[in-house]
């Protein structure tokens, strides 16, 4: 008969250095765990001891077992053996911090209650004793009823006594028989477990308790009723009045329990000494020098996208060029040499192009987030955001809408209550995230790059970033006080020990986000940048039945055979006249110029106008559509010349009406894709998680709006500074 | 007909025909949505649940 393997759980605080044990375990061989309905990210992996195979799972970083959210209870039912996908572990491994033991140890005393063996890994020892503090893990051992293990996960110490306590435990461990709690709290929950008749285990009871307004609570208030609820409520009054109050009681009883527990265990210096994290955080958590370093230091950041991405950026132009050029030598002038010209290399090349840029932006990220300076950035944001009626919590995923706004969607799962998190949900987008910055780059390049202070590039890109951090928590406000009205929830934030980043990590990021980046450029982008240049190929002929092209080559080649600059500047201009009348009379110049009307106020001509309303689906389409409007003369002429944005630039300045105001266009053109919601992924994310068609719609609706006020507005005060100040 | 404007037909319709099955994989297909505009964790069915930032136990009356 084959042997099971032995399932073991791998549960902790955030912070406490699972991963790095799950890794140091199973060798990095681990795939990720999807649940229908409600998902929770699990990490599994397996190893084998003495012949036994072992599954490891690593369920998130968690606190305590008292679920709030849908998220939260997935893991506690995979620990009560609920989850119908997965077998209940046969052993848990409670994962602590030695640093900070007694804050650990609380999710431990839950997990002894699960009725399952417990091993304590004691992690992180040398920095306990970096700190002063000792454990004799005997003792603990002793004193807790469990087996202790004291490891350092990162180094590797103590993994083969844990392999082999493992199987140890698995074969003949028992659960550990924890009774922390106060008689009249096992009594009240003893007697709810009665009159549920055994449709939650006794654990779940206790925890249906003592979780004021928790996952089960919600779920079985909704399932039975009001007057079940009073059921719950009585318990609860009658626990209060013979002293122990929920939720304050549990966590009394625990404390006290843990604090005898180590007593005899641990010793540590009576005034902990101050830690380097501690010196850096009276600077960078302090309400004045806090945000100073963090707007100094998204400047540094922005400044840094655009002169360190320079000369890649001119690299893949270059190329860009010579792919042209070789394709226009191949191929006779026809729709299939324009093709693979206009639409695919310039078009996809024009957004491939910021390539240097995105890898840089998530260098950085990826930076801030490693050395522990984002939590940061979460504190001081927090102060902002309870003020707006969300919490902390809720900014977490509007940073992580920085790289994408997927992630910063799902990511909003960890909040509980329903209102809150459909309201983070629905400012997420307003994030600039990283396929905004091809536009931003095109924008800035072209108008605040030449002539121009050098620090206004990295400045201009800095306040793009700002307008999503200043919005978000505007809307929140008005989403709090009308439709999603409700209180201000409290959030408790644990600031991680800051640590020298690893370059590992960075690059991993940087590859994972550039392949990504090509990968999108090689599909969608593509398939939508050939759509727009059919519909500004076609009809590719004029009113005479002419086609264009062949009138090109007429004019082109009549100027070259002549001798004389003015003669060639003559023909180059009449080419220019001739694809521009094309382009205008093509399917989308058409669309275009009808709803010319609709971008007159933001300062846009009907080419940025068509090309913004192309973009709705992806953000970077705009680029490549600009890209092929403005394509202009032979590949192989000035390289300066081609590049698009200082075709751009030649051209909306040589505008008579828009000529003075390229800058306010500019700025206007950033400021509505900083706003508007031009992603279907998005869209379709806060669909799946919100399971309505509405949200979505009104998130589309309000940000498209916001846009268009917010570029009017930039764009008509613009026009005003430029008429009356300079 | 020009056999460039066969090429460029077929390549159009092969661009639909791609962006309407995009479209509706993102729409209504079982796996979550990728923008894949650079975080990389596109092909990911939830993001990394962030740590450090789950809400403590209260403690304290």
């Amino acid at each position: 008969m084959p042997v099971l393997p032995i399932v073991v759980a791998l549960v902790g605080n955030p912070n406490a250095g699972k991963s790095t044990l799950f890794n140091a375990l199973s060798g990095l061989r681990q795939h990720v765990g999807n649940y229908p309905g409600v998902t929770v990210e699990m990490k599994k992996g397996d190893f084998v001891v003495d012949g036994r195979r072992v599954e490891l799972i690593d369920l998130p970083g968690t606190y305590s077992l008292a679920a709030r959210s849908p998220d939260e209870m997935v893991a506690v039912d995979l620990l009560l053996g609920r989850q119908p996908s997965e077998p209940r572990p046969d052993l848990i491994i409670s994962v602590v911090d030695a640093s900070n033991l007694e804050r650990h140890l609380y999710l431990t005393t839950q997990l002894m209650e699960l009725g399952v063996p417990v091993i304590v890994a004691l992690n992180m020892i040398d920095m306990a004793k970096s700190q002063g503090i000792t454990i004799d893990a005997e003792r603990l051992a002793k004193s807790l009823q469990v087996t202790v293990v004291p490891i350092q996960a990162n180094a590797g110490t103590g993994l083969d006594s844990l392999r082999a306590e493992i199987v140890r435990a698995a074969d003949g461990g028992v659960a550990p028989a924890a009774n922390l709690l106060p008689e009249p709290i096992l009594r009240e929950s003893e007697a709810l477990h009665g009159s549920l008749n055994g449709e939650i285990p006794p654990f779940l009871a206790r925890r249906l308790l003592l979780d004021v307004g928790g996952y089960t609570e919600q779920w079985l208030t909704a399932k039975r009723g009001p007057e079940w609820h009073q059921t719950l409520l009585d318990a609860r009054l009658r626990l209060s009045e013979s002293g122990c109050p929920v939720p304050a009681a549990e966590a009394k009883a625990r404390y006290a329990w843990i604090r005898a527990a180590t007593a005899m265990a641990i010793t540590k210096p009576a005034i902990r000494p101050v830690s380097t994290t501690d010196r850096l955080d009276t600077i960078l958590t302090h309400k004045l020098w806090g945000t100073l370093v963090f707007l100094a230091l998204m400047f540094v950041v922005f400044q840094a996208i655009f002169v360190g991405a320079e000369p890649l950026m001119g690299a893949i132009d270059a190329v860009t060029k010579w792919l042209a050029s070789l394709v226009e030598g191949v191929l006779p002038v026809g729709p299939l040499r324009s093709l693979i010209t206009d639409g695919v290399i310039t078009g996809v090349g024009g957004v491939i192009k910021f390539l240097p840029q995105i890898l840089l932006l998530f260098a950085f990220i990826a930076f801030l987030e490693d050395c522990g300076y984002m939590a940061r950035a979460a504190f001081l944001m927090d102060k902002i955001m309870s003020r707006c009626g969300l919490s902390g919590k809720s900014f977490i995923p509007m940073l992580s809408s920085i790289a994408c706004a997927i992630p910063g969607v799902m990511a909003a799962r960890v909040i509980e209550n329903r209102r809150d998190r459909i309201a983070t949900i629905l400012v997420a987008p307003l994030m600039s995230c990283s396929a905004r910055l091809p536009i931003y780059g095109l924008m800035i390049g072209a108008f605040l790059t030449v002539g121009r202070p050098f620090w206004l590039k990295g400045f201009t890109l800095f306040v793009m970033y700002m307008i999503g951090f200043l919005v978000a928590p505007i809307v929140a406000l008005i989403l709090k006080r009308t439709l999603l009205r409700g209180a201000t929830p409290i959030f408790v934030m644990e600031l991680p020990t800051y640590r020298r980043p690893s370059l590992k990590a960075i690059l991993r990021r940087m590859f994972d986000a550039g392949w990504a980046f090509v990968r999108r450029a090689g599909t969608l982008i593509l398939a939508s940048m050939i759509i727009v240049w059919a519909l500004l190929y076609f009809p590719n002929t004029d009113e005479n039945g002419q086609k264009y092209e062949e009138r090109i080559a007429a004019i082109t080649e009549k100027a070259e055979a002549t001798e004389g600059e003015d003669a060639k500047a003559e023909g180059e201009k009449a080419v220019n006249a001739l694809r521009s009348e094309w382009k205008r009379t093509s399917l989308l110049g058409r669309v275009g110029r009808s709803m010319e009307p609709v971008f007159a106020p933001l300062g846009w001509d009907w080419k940025i106008g068509v090309a913004a309303l192309a973009s709705f689906p992806a953000r970077e389409v705009i680029v490549g559509t600009l890209g092929i409007l403005y394509q202009e003369g032979d590949i192989d002429s000035d390289e300066k010349k081609d590049q698009l944005q200082n075709t751009i630039r030649d051209r909306w300045s040589e505008d008579p009406i828009r000529g003075p105001y390229v800058v306010p266009i500019a700025l206007s053109v950033m400021v509505f894709f900083a706003l508007c919601c031009q992603c279907a992924s998005t869209l379709a994310v806060i669909r799946r998680e919100t399971k309505s068609w509405a949200w979505p719609a009104f998130t589309f609706a309000y940000m498209t709006i916001l846009a268009y006020i917010g570029a009017f507005l930039t764009f008509q005060i613009g026009r005003w500074v430029v008429d009356h100040l300079s | 007909m020009d056999p460039q404007l066969i090429a460029v037909f077929a390549t159009i319709i092969a661009a639909g025909a791609y962006l309407t099955y995009s479209s509706w994989r993102t729409w209504f297909g079982k796996k979550a949505p990728g923008c894949g505009s650079g975080c990389g964790n596109c092909a990911k069915p939830t993001p990394e649940v962030s740590t450090h930032r789950i809400a403590l136990p209260m403690i304290g009356e």
